[in-house]
């Protein structure tokens, strides 16, 4: 489990990755390799025990969200 | 309400969204926002107008991809709600603070003709990474502000690192 000091910098990646995308949506090769990284970083992040959830800037539309952060979520679920 | 120069300051009230809480269907919780108040009394936020043809889920979507019409509106009895914690929901909780920042008759004048005219013609949009975070006129909640000439906390619009830069400039919790 990692501490908040550390989640943080994590987290902030994360936004800057979302950001990225934004700006980048229509470059398909570009938007490709963020959404891998995007993914790569928020499954690490979760298989050290995180499940606190992003706010929605530091989140991808659904469709390119990891499956991992998709089921957080359902967890949710009423 | 006149400007009294050397003791006029406006509060900017923020906490940041959580994706967890998508199951209560207000936006705000989600996005997190960020609020201006001249009087500590009502809070205004920009926020997006979002089509009344769009569900909460493809608004959700939308919101990740492209701009939207924006709007001030009064946000003060949101803020309340966030401040008395009702939004939480078990160890998702939403922490509101407040930070005290000093203006100027200027920027005090060009607050109350936003207020006026609801921030209409506006565009609201989450920030860009890339040479400039904004398009031209577009804005997310904690960026509006400063076409009135108010200093924000960070400039990024980032709410990841404007709250924290909030808190280091000696912003306070609000919990009622």
């Amino acid at each position: 489990m990692l501490e908040q000091d550390e989640i943080q910098p994590i987290r902030i990646v994360l936004t800057y990755l979302a950001g990225r995308w934004r700006a980048n949506q229509n470059n398909t090769v570009q938007a490709k390799e963020i959404v891998k990284h995007y993914n790569e970083l928020l499954c690490f992040l979760i298989n050290t025990g995180w499940n606190e959830g992003l706010s929605l800037e530091a989140e991808l539309p659904d469709e390119l969200m990891p499956q991992e952060y998709l089921a957080l979520l359902d967890m949710d679920e009423v | 309400m006149l400007f009294d120069a050397g003791k006029n300051v406006v509060e900017i009230y923020a906490f940041q969204g959580n994706g967890r809480l998508r199951n209560l269907g207000e936006p705000l919780t989600l996005t997190g926002h960020v609020g201006l108040s001249l009087d500590g009394k009502r809070i205004y936020g920009f926020g997006p107008i979002i089509p009344k043809d769009i569900n909460f889920r493809e608004a959700r979507n939308q919101l990740k991809k492209s701009a939207f019409a924006g709007q001030l509106s009064d946000d003060t009895n949101f803020f309340k709600k966030v401040a008395c914690g009702f939004y939480n929901r078990g160890q998702i909780e939403l922490d509101l603070y407040k930070l005290t920042v000093p203006i100027n008759e200027q920027t005090y004048l060009n607050i109350i003709e936003e207020i006026r005219t609801g921030g209409i013609g506006a565009f609201y949009k989450f920030p860009e990474k890339g040479d400039k975070n904004f398009p031209p006129n577009t804005y997310n909640c904690a960026t509006f502000w400063e076409k009135c000439g108010v200093q924000l906390p960070h400039q990024s619009g980032f709410l990841e690192e404007y709250i924290p830069a909030m808190v280091r400039q000696g912003a306070e919790r609000v919990k009622k």
